[in-house]
Parts: C-alpha cells; structure tokens; sequence
C-alpha cells in the first residue's frame, strides 16, 4: 500500500484501518500523523452530530406503543447527563477463543471506536454509584471517566464506561441484569483483553488493549 | 408471558437507539418537531415488525433503515425546505467542549453534498457498517466506500477554509 491508498482507505474509515493499512502506518511517520489527526476529527465529528434528544423521548414512544414504561434504569437522573445509545456488538470472523461475553465484549468495544477516542470529561461520581448497584467498589481512582451510555447486550443493557487510566483508556462494561453464576475468564482477542469477572450482583467485563491494563483496573474492584 | 419478554426486549431496543434515530433523523431533517415524530414513525413500524425481527447483531442497522425510509415517505409527501444553515448555531450539546469548533463542524458538515453526508452520517453517529450502509440506501458497498472518502476530504478541506463544493457538484451527488 502507498501513502494515496492509505490516504483514500483512511477517509473511508479511520477507525478500523486493515492490515495493510496498519503496516503502512507502522512505516510512515506522515501517513501515521494523517490517521491520527482523522481520528481525531472524526471524534469531534461525533461530538458534533450529538444533538441533545428532546427529554422523555423513549418514554413517549413507548407510552404510544400502548406499552407503559417499564421501571427506569438505574439512577436515571445521572443517566440524564449521558445518552442513551448503543452498537450491537459486531466484528466480522476474526474473533476466536475465550470467553463468550468476553468476545461479545471485546467485539462491542471494536465497534464502538468512538468510546475509546472521545475525550469530554464525564462526572466522575458516576462510575463508583455504578459499581455500588452492583455491589462493587474500587479501592482506588481508576481515573477519568471520558464516555458513558447504556448499550444493548445480548438482551440486556449494559452501561458502557471508558475510564483514561495512566497506561491508557480501559472501557469497563456493567452489567447488573446479567444473571449469577458467570466465572472469572480471561480474553484475549483482535489484539485485545477481555476480563469478566462476577459482581455481587451480575457481571463486569473490563476491556483494553492490553491483559496489564485490564488486570490492574480488575485488581482495583473489590466487593463492597 | 410471551407479551411481556416479547415488548421487554423492545423497551430495552427504545431506550437504547430512540436518542441516535431521533438524531439521524434530525440530520436528514434539520426540524425538531419533525425529527421526534419521525421517530415515533420508526419505531411504530418496528414494533409491528418487531415479532418477525430475529437478527439481534442488525437491530440498530434495520432501526437506521426504517427512519430512513420514513423520511424519505414524509420528502414524498410534501417538499421538506432545509436551510443548511438553519438552526446550526442554536445546538448547543453539554459534551460541546470547543463549542466554537462543534458549530465550524456543524456548518460544514451541513454544507457537504446530501449523498455524502448521508453515509457519513450512518456510519460516524450509527456505527454502521459500509454492507450495512449500501443495503439502507440501495448502493454497492465500492460506491458508499468512494462517498466516505470523498465525504471526509470535503469535510476537512471546508474546516481548512476552502471553498463548500459547487451546487452543480452538490446537485450532481444527490
């Protein structure tokens, strides 16, 4: 691949550039520079495009489905500061091994780059009463809370939070309607790390780009 | 008993994907009013569809393509007048940390050709796929492919100061 291909497949996506692409940026400090700087406006693209949503929308469409609200989510009064949004987890073929919802995971970090490039700041009093509903805390400051949204997964939702830590940006996923039982597994995947762990109530699954990053944010969660 | 996992599980797709098509739709529609009762359309033509709905991993990329559809019925029944540059400045969102920047993209985002913005738009806000993208507006995938591209050269071209593409060219990519 030469710089103008790379150039052309970055405008298509930057988030997901293939492997040749990735080769070429390991060998071209300028086309490097131009994929980090589209990453980065396609972040503020994103940020851009994220018109406030008139309040009580999902209620409204539900209420006029004839079907009534179900119980509000989690602390919905904090839940009002972030969107409610999502991407199903998908990532074609390549995801292999591990545990099941740590692909699922891994796969729905993949195909939600944005989470990982966005960097508004996010009330940090949210992540440690998320982790209280499930009967978790951390002994520690995981760090900057820069993304939060409820997502979808496999039926449930789950709220989707990326925390900048030191060594880099780590995406905790909480799921406190997943039902007990699930063992601590270890993923590793795509050039990702998965690791879900069982809160007292539902699970955790903590997701980066390295197993250190994830073992040291998972080290850090205690049941409270 | 089957009712009430059957609408559960569509509560849970409302609450999660209503704020991302309201905001598809607001794009294509640059109205509020309009936008929100579009959205009502959307998932009023998902829930009668919803029984036959199997394949979870598509649900946001099916929702995207309903709202489309909807708006592409309302454009039919009556001309939509979009100023591109109405309302712009007024969006003001609490995660705008440059909010200086966030109206430079706005209006320039607002200025790029309809067929690029709108493949851009579904895939930067929806998340999808460009399969996905060329299945919801009837194109190839090479053909959305060249549209991204061009969408995001344009963009950054126009944020750099050069001139919005010729109506001609807007006209000629509708």
């Amino acid at each position: 691949m030469n710089c103008i291909d790379f150039r052309r497949a970055i405008f298509t996506n930057p988030r997901q550039p293939d492997e040749s692409a990735r080769a070429h940026s390991r060998e071209c400090a300028a086309c490097r520079d131009f994929l980090e700087k589209q990453r980065e406006m396609d972040a503020e693209l994103f940020a851009a495009l994220q018109v406030p949503p008139p309040d009580g929308l999902a209620d409204r469409i539900l209420v006029a489905r004839g079907l009534r609200p179900g119980r509000r989510p989690w602390a919905w009064a904090v839940a009002a500061t972030f969107v409610l949004a999502a991407g199903i987890a998908w990532v074609g073929g390549s995801l292999t091994g591990g545990d099941p919802l740590g692909r699922e995971a891994i796969a729905h970090v993949v195909h939600e780059p944005q989470s990982l490039t966005t960097t508004h700041a996010v009330s940090n009093d949210m992540l440690p009463a998320m982790l209280a509903d499930q009967g978790m805390k951390a002994v520690r400051a995981l760090g900057q809370v820069t993304y939060a949204r409820f997502c979808p997964m496999d039926g449930r939702i789950a709220r989707h939070v990326v925390v900048r830590t030191a060594e880099g940006p780590v995406t905790l996923l909480l799921m406190p309607e997943d039902p007990a039982g699930r063992r601590r597994a270890l993923t590793h995947v795509d050039g990702m790390s998965a690791v879900t762990i069982p809160a007292a109530r539902g699970s955790i699954a903590i997701v980066a780009a390295t197993a250190s990053q994830v073992l040291a944010v998972e080290k850090a969660l205690i049941v409270s | 008993m089957f009712l009430s996992v059957h609408s559960a599980g569509f509560e849970t797709v409302v609450r999660a994907y209503a704020n991302d098509v309201f905001r598809y739709l607001y794009w294509l529609c640059r109205d509020r009013n309009v936008a929100e009762d579009l959205s009502q359309e959307t998932f009023a033509r998902a829930w009668a569809a919803w029984e036959d709905q199997r394949d979870e991993k598509a649900l946001k990329a099916w929702l995207f393509t309903i709202a489309r559809n909807e708006h592409a019925r309302l454009y039919e029944r009556k001309r939509l007048d979009v100023d591109p540059e109405a309302d712009l400045d007024a969006i003001m969102s609490r995660n705008d940390s440059d909010p200086a920047l966030a109206i430079d993209i706005r209006r320039a985002f607002a200025l790029l050709p309809e067929a690029y913005r709108e493949p851009l738009l579904l895939q930067v806000l929806g998340g999808l796929t460009s399969a996905e993208i060329a299945a919801a507006t009837h194109s190839t995938e090479d053909a959305v492919n060249m549209r991204l591209s061009r969408a995001r050269k344009s963009l950054r071209q126009l944020l750099e100061g050069a001139p919005a593409p010729s109506a001609r060219a807007r006209e000629r990519n509708r």
